[in-house]
């Protein structure tokens, strides 16, 4: 449940009916860390272990591009999103492009 | 001729560091996936009756980690002569089972998790002379997390 609307990464919602369908629905954003998180990044490159800051980053990213994708279907008048996918790619230096998309339906 | 005695010091303290650090990760997420060994993971769409269920949600995790300084040289060489990056492919399958991991804990006790998915991002960083000087490797892992109706007695 996100926000009163119901999201699965199956085709269907067990136990549930479809109504209507609306197609597809779709959220992204392009972020990038500011300098600091950089140079943190770059020191403990040489010690290993994990970069909280790019964990961080990347957590709200997908959050922020689930929250767009959830707007867009409430638009439509939907209140599931089925089959939902990412997908992550580099767009620049540093900046990664988060992609989330899925078919909004309304449920009985 | 101090540039390479700054070149062992890091090598020998990116060894140092990462071996202890990937030694620790390893014992941690043996014991975090005993505590979720419980609840059935399945990467297919099935293991539960659809009349059954109460509840389904999206669930993800992800993590970001980072090589030392000695994977990234050792990765390097054997880069050029071809053959297994062993120290890559720890490196790998740590980010893998954190994502997972994190995952079951932000679902909030699920009695299944199903279709998993699992996706890796290498995030190639850095500004500067030295460009792409930061590596991460980004794992995702995302399923439905699946709450089954509490059957009568």
């Amino acid at each position: 449940m996100y926000k009163e609307m119901i999201l699965t990464n199956i085709a269907t919602v067990p136990g549930r009916q479809i109504d209507a369908h609306f197609g597809l629905v779709t959220g992204s954003t392009v972020r990038s860390k500011h300098f600091g998180r950089d140079f943190m990044a770059s020191v403990k490159n040489f010690f290993g272990g994990e970069l909280k800051g790019y964990t961080e980053l990347l957590e709200e990213s997908r959050e922020e591009a689930i929250d767009r994708m959830v707007t867009a279907a409430r638009s439509v008048g939907a209140n599931a999103i089925l089959n939902v996918r990412f997908s992550t790619s580099s767009v620049a230096q540093g900046a990664a492009e988060i992609y989330v998309y899925g078919t909004a339906v309304r449920l009985a | 001729m101090s540039d390479i005695y700054w070149f062992l010091l890091l090598l020998g303290v990116g060894y140092v560091f990462g071996t202890k650090a990937e030694r620790d990760h390893f014992t941690e997420l043996i014991k975090r996936e005993e505590e979720i060994r419980h609840i059935p993971l399945l990467s297919t769409d099935e293991g539960y009756d659809s009349d059954d269920v109460a509840e389904t949600s999206l669930v993800f995790g992800n993590v970001s980690l980072g090589p030392d300084y000695f994977r990234m040289v050792v990765a390097s060489v054997i880069n050029f002569f071809g053959g297994r990056i062993s120290v890559y492919e720890n490196l790998m399958d740590r980010a893998r089972r954190e994502a997972i991991v994190r995952m079951f804990s932000k679902a909030s006790n699920p009695d299944l998790v199903i279709n998993l998915r699992l996706e890796t991002f290498v995030v190639d960083a850095g500004l500067g002379r030295k460009q792409r000087w930061i590596k991460s490797i980004d794992a995702l892992a995302y399923g439905t997390a699946v709450k089954l109706k509490k059957k009568a007695v």
